[in-house]
């Protein structure tokens, strides 16, 4: 009787009242990334052998690589594009490179409105955080 | 007015309905306020998920399983897994780490589903504060997981022949601190809830379902150990290195939408149980089979069939996997338990109010990634 199961739940909840938030102030705040965090792509086009193995695992098939013959007859690497619009952030074109070509940074703020932003070209992708940091300091 | 001007009227219900917890439109035939027939209709989420994994690799179609139901992606990683490793025939082959791994972050993605289906239901019913403290608690396992594979939500960690990455450190420390703070912060949602007049008001009675129906309607998982039946595919089919732990099934025999809350209520503390105990046991060692290291490694299972099944937060997940000897498979049936819960609204709730409807979907913890796939 009187109530005695919502007095309960009042009780629990007038607790809380003297809590501090457990929210975080995002964007005025930056979270840390974990390490292993998988957000947009770098690429360092002199470590890329052209073995186009991340061509062929990406399952949504986002990733160009371009190669091309220079005039000794030798394989030159010409263009590396990702179509980040339609990228799922699996991660598995950085696991399967065998040389680390293409990695993972934890730079996750890059959106945009215009969706022809998101076809990042090799020279875009080479710099990838570097940019982030002009802006922050 | 005689009674002649009474008539069925059709009500539609969804599919942006704020309860319908995503996509799923019902047609109700209502009687006044009384269900005289419901007819759901699903498939806006359709993606044709099994379609596109003829077109995929083994390897490749792992992210794809995530998007099934994105509440609890690492247990449909764990299904998959373990499908692919039964048609190869290697299923006692991965190595005993990355089987404990397997073992705990499913357990952790169970108490996160739960959480989100404890924190929406509730929400759905009218309780609004249990949704924070919910998602206070989620938020720990999405660090966690955050952590380990690098996403908070489509993590793509459980792969074929293992895990994608060892563990860390300083997740095994967060994972103790949680197993510590996580039965304290269980004690409030049965606070505010269990106990409540209006809560069992709603939930009591309504939407019961016998033992013989929820068999018939192919009910799995929480929702038919609500209707007095002990079944979990953990115990009584074990797989992984459950047999080696601890823990106790959850049942009740009332068959309304409070016995299915009680038994969801109950995993959780039961999960952190198992998760406490794997703690203490996990062993040394490697976390991936030699033969799955690469990824750019096609896998070729021989021509030949298997169903793969894991008991997710939701109810059985299975994997229909037909192989023709390629490095793709030839046919894919994924046996979703949202689907099949979809099917049973309309049976379980006939001769009920429209407001009890909500909780009938609440209870049955229907996601609509998984349901349209
Ligand atoms: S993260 Fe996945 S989807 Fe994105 S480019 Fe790499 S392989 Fe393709
Ligand atoms: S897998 Fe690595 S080395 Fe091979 S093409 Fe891609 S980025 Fe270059």
């Amino acid at each position: 009787m009187f109530f005695n199961d919502l007095r309960k739940g009042f009780a629990l909840t007038f607790k809380y009242l003297f809590k501090k938030p457990v929210t975080e102030n995002y964007p005025y705040e930056k979270i840390e990334m974990p390490e292993r965090a998988r957000w947009l792509h770098r690429f360092y086009p002199d470590k890329c052998i052209m073995c186009k193995l991340c061509e062929n695992i990406c399952p949504p098939k986002c990733i160009a690589v371009g190669i091309g013959k220079n005039p000794e007859g030798k394989r030159e690497l010409r263009g590396y594009d990702i179509k980040i619009d339609r990228c799922i952030f699996c991660g598995l074109c950085v696991e399967v490179c065998p040389t680390k070509a293409i990695t993972m940074t934890d730079v996750h703020e890059f959106a945009d409105s215009n969706r022809n932003k998101f076809h990042f070209n090799m020279e875009q992708l080479s710099h990838t955080g570097e940019e982030e940091q002009k802006k922050v300091g | 007015m005689s009674s002649s001007d009474i008539r069925t009227v059709e009500l539609n219900m969804g599919p942006q309905h704020p309860s319908t917890h995503g996509v799923l439109r019902l047609i109700l035939r209502i009687n006044g306020e009384k269900i005289e027939n419901i007819f759901p209709r699903v498939g806006y989420l359709h993606r044709g998920i099994e379609k596109l994994a003829e077109n995929m690799t083994y390897q490749q179609f792992t992210p794809v399983t995530d998007r099934l139901d994105y509440v609890y992606s690492m247990n449909n990683n764990f299904a998959y897994a373990s499908s692919v490793e039964k048609l190869l025939g290697v299923t006692d082959q991965v190595p005993e780490r990355a089987q404990y791994i397997r073992v705990i972050v499913a357990e952790l993605d169970r108490i996160a589903n739960h959480l989100v289906w404890l924190a929406t239901h509730a929400l759905d019913i009218g309780a609004m504060t249990p949704y924070f403290y919910c998602m206070r608690e989620r938020e720990l396992i999405l660090d966690m997981f955050e952590e380990i594979s690098g996403a908070r939500l489509l993590y793509n960690y459980v792969r074929i022949g293992g895990v994608a990455k060892d563990i860390t450190p300083r997740f095994t420390d967060m994972l103790k601190e949680f197993v510590k703070i996580f039965p304290k912060r269980w004690k409030e949602y049965d606070t505010l809830l269990t106990k409540n007049r209006i809560w069992m008001k709603r939930t009591k009675d309504v939407a019961v379902i016998s033992t013989e129906d929820a068999i018939n309607w192919g009910l799995s998982g929480p929702s038919l150990r609500g209707s007095n039946m002990e079944w979990d595919l953990r115990k009584k089919k074990p797989y992984s290195v459950y047999p080696e732990l601890e823990f106790d099934i959850p049942y009740y025999s009332e068959g309304d939408v409070y016995a299915r809350y009680l038994v969801r209520m109950e995993e959780m503390l039961q999960s952190n149980r198992i998760l406490e105990q794997c703690i203490e046991k996990i062993p040394d060692g490697p976390t991936m089979m030699d033969d799955f290291k690469k990824v750019s490694k096609p896998i070729k299972p021989p021509a030949g069939e298997a169903y793969g099944y894991n008991e997710v937060p939701g109810g059985e997940l299975g994997f229909y996997i037909v192989s023709e000897g390629k490095n793709k498979p030839h046919r894919m049936k994924i046996r979703a338990p949202s689907f099949v819960h979809a099917y049973a609204i309309p049976f379980a709730s006939k001769g009920y109010l429209i407001s009890d409807v909500v909780a009938v979907i609440g209870s049955f913890d229907v996601v609509f990634g998984e349901c349209d796939r």
